[in-house]
């Protein structure tokens, strides 16, 4: 049975990092929700609603809890235990479905806050996870698994960059399990592998002028090159890596900094035994700072310190650079 | 629970088939009425199992959400009968059927709190306090029977450490190794073993307050 607890004004009712599955109902008083913001750091206070509950999401998950509770004022509390609020909710579904409402906003804000932390190669590029899973499958025998990432892939990137292949993998893993092939394989075959042959050379030619360019300073030239490069979907995973760290700088330098963030982040994760990796979180750390994202600036540039510690000239540059922002 | 409304949404799907593959964007949910569903994942040149979920289960959920790319591939382990919802008609779904919303409401709270233990992680700048809060936070989902021991044994890997920590696999190994030549961590095949937890753990708060 659901019991009505009294606070007395100033009194804690829990501490952030309990471990308790009650859930409150604020039924009469004042009581203040404290917890430090995961992102910035800064303290924030919320106040509980008349006929709000609070404590929900720990107790059910049954994890710590991540605020202090206080009461404000002499306040009067009802106390359900994570049973009692389920069977609560079992009456009232319009309940259940607001507090999930809520979950769901928390949720994704956590989410994307983990997201701008750590580049999800996932989000960044699906289109070839796909396809790459359906390379796998087949390479592995699973051929049912491989028609079914395959058949997603033609579907969802009917010009993608992998869609030959993809096709012809298909009527592979489709032959394999004894099923008439989707595509005429000879007409895959004829028609691209020349048309690939041609597209490939230009674009590594392309590079090498955009190697030049990047050489002589002439950064926003260079870039327009780079970013071709790497929109024409180029197959030459060394040609595509090269044309990706070489764009983001080119962005740094052109002083696109969002842009660049983004690009040589994505370098960063998929290469992060570059030798040069130290200068590229500079050139994200700074980004950062001329955009005004401090914080993540001082992370990018930490992170970068801690990375060289025989290069005297690049420590004496993040140094200074951190002794800018302010730390 | 009468679910017998909700045979409109019955999908079936025959032992060993794949209902959705990483990567794959689509907006689908399901309920697991019958057999059993695995969820796995390719990592490096191995398709590693994450989870094996029974009836009453819920997957796919963060579909719900945003439509974004599948974290990982689920296929079915038996014969499976599944519930197929969308973010369209799911909130007609949870007004007949509270205890559905219940218990999304449970994996959406334990979601909440592992992605924001999860940032806490990546913001640490140094990288070998990062590996030791991934250890920490291992310690703290696994129920200990006593809190006075200082040893501690997780079923894990440098790869597995890597992946929380945000950071590639060679990293973390060197990482790891300087833990172990400092003796504060032992590696076996198949778990790693924290010799002093709270070493981790006052390693890890001085590392926050400086940063």
């Amino acid at each position: 049975m659901p019991k009505i607890a009294q606070y007395r004004s100033q009194s804690v009712i829990y501490f952030e990092g309990d471990k308790s599955e009650k859930i409150f109902i604020l039924k009469a008083g004042k009581v203040s929700l404290n917890h430090t913001d995961i992102e910035t750091g800064e303290s924030l206070r919320n106040r509980v609603e008349g006929g709000e509950f609070f404590g929900v999401s720990s107790a059910l998950g049954k994890y710590p809890r991540s605020e202090d509770a206080l009461a404000l004022s002499d306040t009067t509390l009802v106390v359900l235990t994570a049973t009692e609020f389920e069977e609560f909710c079992m009456n009232n579904p319009k309940l259940a479905i607001n507090m999930l409402r809520l979950f769901s906003t928390q949720l994704r804000k956590i989410h994307s806050s983990v997201r701008s932390l750590m580049h999800d190669e996932h989000l960044s590029d699906p289109e070839s996870g796909l396809y790459r899973s359906g390379e796998f499958y087949l390479a592995h025998q699973s051929y049912g698994h491989a028609v079914h990432a395959l058949d997603k892939y033609c579907s969802a990137y009917p010009r993608g960059r992998f869609i030959k292949n993809a096709q012809e993998y298909l009527n592979q893993a489709l032959q394999a399990l004894g099923e008439s092939p989707r595509f005429d394989s000879s007409s895959i075959k004829a028609a691209d592998s020349n048309q690939r042959e041609t597209l490939g050379a230009q674009l590594k030619e392309e590079l090498e002028t955009g190697k030049v360019l990047f050489q002589k300073g002439e950064f926003k030239s260079a870039g327009k090159l780079f970013k071709r490069i790497l929109e024409a979907g180029v197959e030459d995973l060394d040609v595509e890596n090269t044309a990706q760290k070489l764009y983001g700088q080119c962005l740094y330098e052109t002083e696109e900094y969002q842009d660049a963030i983004d690009i040589i982040s994505r370098y960063v994760q998929k290469n992060s035994t570059d030798a040069k990796v130290h200068e590229l979180l500079y050139c994200i750390g700074d980004s950062y700072f001329r955009i005004g994202n401090v914080e993540r600036a001082k992370l990018f540039l930490q992170r970068a310190q801690t990375l060289v510690r025989d290069d005297t000239t690049f420590q004496e540059k993040v140094k200074e650079k951190l002794s800018t922002i302010g730390e | 629970m009468s679910l017998s409304s909700l045979d409109r949404f019955a999908v079936q799907y025959p032992k060993g088939k794949m209902i959705f593959c990483e990567y794959e964007i689509s907006d689908s949910f399901y309920l697991i009425q019958a057999g059993r569903v695995q969820i796995t994942k390719i990592i490096g040149s191995i398709e590693k199992t994450l989870d094996v979920l029974n009836p009453g289960e819920i997957f796919g959920e963060m579909a719900i959400l945003e439509q974004a790319p599948r974290s990982a591939s689920a296929i079915a382990l038996d014969e499976v009968l599944l519930l197929e919802f969308t973010r369209q008609n799911f909130e007609t779904l949870l007004v007949g059927n509270p205890q559905i919303a219940i218990k999304l409401m449970k994996l959406f709270s334990k979601r909440i709190y592992d992605q924001r233990r999860r940032f806490m992680i990546l913001k640490l700048a140094n990288v070998q306090a990062r590996v030791a809060d991934v250890f920490l936070m291992l310690s703290e989902t696994t129920p200990v029977s006593d809190q006075n021991e200082n040893r501690r044994v997780f079923m894990t890997t440098p790869a597995d450490i890597a992946q929380w920590a945000g950071i590639s696999p060679e990293e973390c190994r060197i990482i790891i190794n300087t833990f172990v030549s400092q003796g504060r961590v032992e590696v076996f095949q198949d778990k790693i073993v924290v010799n002093n937890i709270h070493d981790f753990s006052r390693f890890v708060s001085s590392q926050r307050n400086k940063e």
